[in-house]
């Protein structure tokens, strides 16, 4: 199982990074969920990333593509985005809580 | 208080420079509950000292679809009278953070000040180098100055300094629900704006019941909210046709406050290619039309095509387009801009109806809404977000023992 991420579909609400904080630590907070939103703000550019064991997928608005560790990303995304690699990764949970309260599909389970 | 809320919350003052955090007791939440009826309570206990208060709702910050909502509470310049604005985005959510539920900003600052609430620290920070500035520009200021580009921000611009009863506070760079004169307040205390940021979490009760009821309430309410989007899901605020067509040619994306499913905010790019979805070269491509009823305003006010760079203005001028869009002369986007440059420079008080934004708590649902901490549009779309089911999602997550009449005023 892994999440499919559809950035476009992203209206930035952030329950997918309340939804796996709970899903982790059954508290409502954003700062422990493998999931972090970016956005800069005044230029209306956001998204969203997850974190993975071997990098990251960033869910950017012309589209997702995965990071691997190590390497650089060459988006703003990738820079607002650093404190991710702090996070745990994806347990890559079954039925999972981001993906059912993410209210457009932006997040899909794939097998 | 153990669930949902934060310990504690936040009395300031500004005269003293001196914040004190006050036990948020569970029989001060039991009997007023949250949100604008809690504020109304802070707001009696502390009405000598000439206070304002921003709080958030019990389920503000939580997994209930649409737990955006902050509230500012005090006596409007306008009316006279105590209102209650509705903040949406996420400036609510961000408050509870930073672990203070509620802060209530007592008495005057010697010089322009703006307080920094971060992880259970209250910094009084000088603004005098922000004074002047417009709120983009201060919103910009302030996260450069503490690192941090997810600080939100209740900030004012030149309206609120000059203090004008048309003066709104403004949310980071965008309009919200102050139609109060608000930033007149903020204005007279000096106060330049309030900056939250934290990493604070919050307690549930019966975490199983809260998380079986709550994903039973989310599919009621995605099924409510349907497919409406960007300004159809805004209905209520009657922006003109030739307005919205207009619009439609410079629409980027649609966007939600926190943790809510109805996209209704729309950005309008009027500085570059709308469809371009990379990152802008350009700092300030366009706006985001947070205020639906206030883009009507001003959309009757001036050339259809010109009522994004109008708001913009009028969004960085801190001033409230329902109260000065029929001031403004010109029909064009430079020619309104300089009415409204001069309007915010005016010392003249403007007459106008205060009313409430975006939409008022006039039906049980929306009423409830300014109480719980949920966005009053995404509630009036949601009948799944009763004072009913409120209550039992209560009860369940505090262990307090609530029902629906605990939603109203």
């Amino acid at each position: 199982m892994s999440i499919k991420v559809e950035p476009e579909k992203c209206i930035n609400c952030g329950a997918c990074e309340l939804a796996c904080s709970f899903y982790r630590d059954e508290v409502f907070t954003t700062m422990s969920s493998s999931i972090m939103m970016y956005r800069e703000e005044v230029r209306n550019y956001f998204g969203l990333m997850l974190k993975e064991e071997d990098g990251m997928i960033e869910g950017r608005p012309e589209g997702a593509k995965f990071v691997a560790e190590g390497e650089a990303s060459d988006s703003e995304a990738g820079a607002s985005a650093k404190p991710i690699l702090m996070r745990e990764p994806c347990d890559k949970c079954k039925n999972a809580l981001c993906v059912r309260f993410c209210p457009t599909g932006c997040l899909i389970e794939v097998d | 208080m153990d669930y949902m809320y934060t310990e504690y919350y936040l009395v300031v003052d500004l005269a003293t420079g001196e914040a004190e955090e006050v036990e948020l007791e569970e029989k001060f939440v039991k009997e007023y509950v949250g949100g604008a009826k809690l504020n109304l309570a802070l707001y009696e206990k502390y009405k000598d000292e000439d206070p304002i208060v921003f709080g958030s709702g019990l389920f503000t910050s939580t997994m209930v679809p649409g737990s955006c909502l902050g509230v500012l509470t005090a006596k409007s310049p306008v009316t006279g009278k105590i209102a209650h604005a509705p903040i949406t985005w996420n400036a609510g959510a961000e408050l509870k953070f930073t672990g203070y539920s509620f802060v209530v900003v007592k008495n005057k600052a010697e010089k322009p000040t703006y307080l920094w609430l971060h992880d259970e620290i209250a910094d009084f920070v000088d603004a005098t180098a922000l004074w002047g500035k417009d709120t983009w520009q201060t919103t910009d200021a302030i996260r450069e100055e503490q690192g941090e580009d997810r600080i939100q921000l209740l900030v004012i611009g030149k309206a609120g300094e000059n203090k004008l009863t048309s003066a709104q506070v403004i949310n980071n760079y965008w309009g919200d629900g102050d139609r109060f004169g608000f930033g007149a307040i903020f204005g007279e205390k000096n106060l330049k704006a309030i900056a939250m940021r934290g990493m604070g979490e919050l307690d549930v009760d019966d975490a199983e019941g809260f998380l079986e009821k709550v994903e039973e309430v989310f599919k009621d309410v995605v099924s409510q909210v349907g497919s409406a989007k960007g300004f159809d899901a805004a209905a209520y605020a009657n922006i003109p046709a030739a307005v919205k067509a207009a619009a439609a040619k410079q629409t980027h994306r649609v966007e939600a406050d926190f943790n809510s499913p109805l996209a209704y905010k729309v950005y309008l790019k009027y500085r570059e290619d709308p469809s371009v979805m990379a990152m802008s070269d350009i700092w300030n491509p366009g706006v985001l039309v947070s205020d639906p009823i206030g883009f009507a305003a001003i959309g009757n006010a001036v050339n259809p095509e010109a009522a994004g760079e109008v708001l913009e203005a009028v969004f960085r001028l801190g001033l409230n387009p329902v109260a000065i869009a029929s001031k403004i002369k010109a029909k064009d986007a430079k020619g309104a801009i300089a009415d409204l440059e001069k309007l915010a420079e005016s010392s003249e008080a403007e007459k106008f109806d205060a009313v409430y934004s975006p939409i008022s708590p006039e039906s049980e649902r929306t009423e409830a809404a300014y109480i719980a901490g949920i966005c009053p549009v995404l509630a009036a779309k949601a009948e799944a977000l009763n004072a009913e089911t409120l209550a039992e999602l209560a009860s369940i997550s505090t262990g307090i023992d609530f029902d629906a009449d605990a939603f109203k005023m």
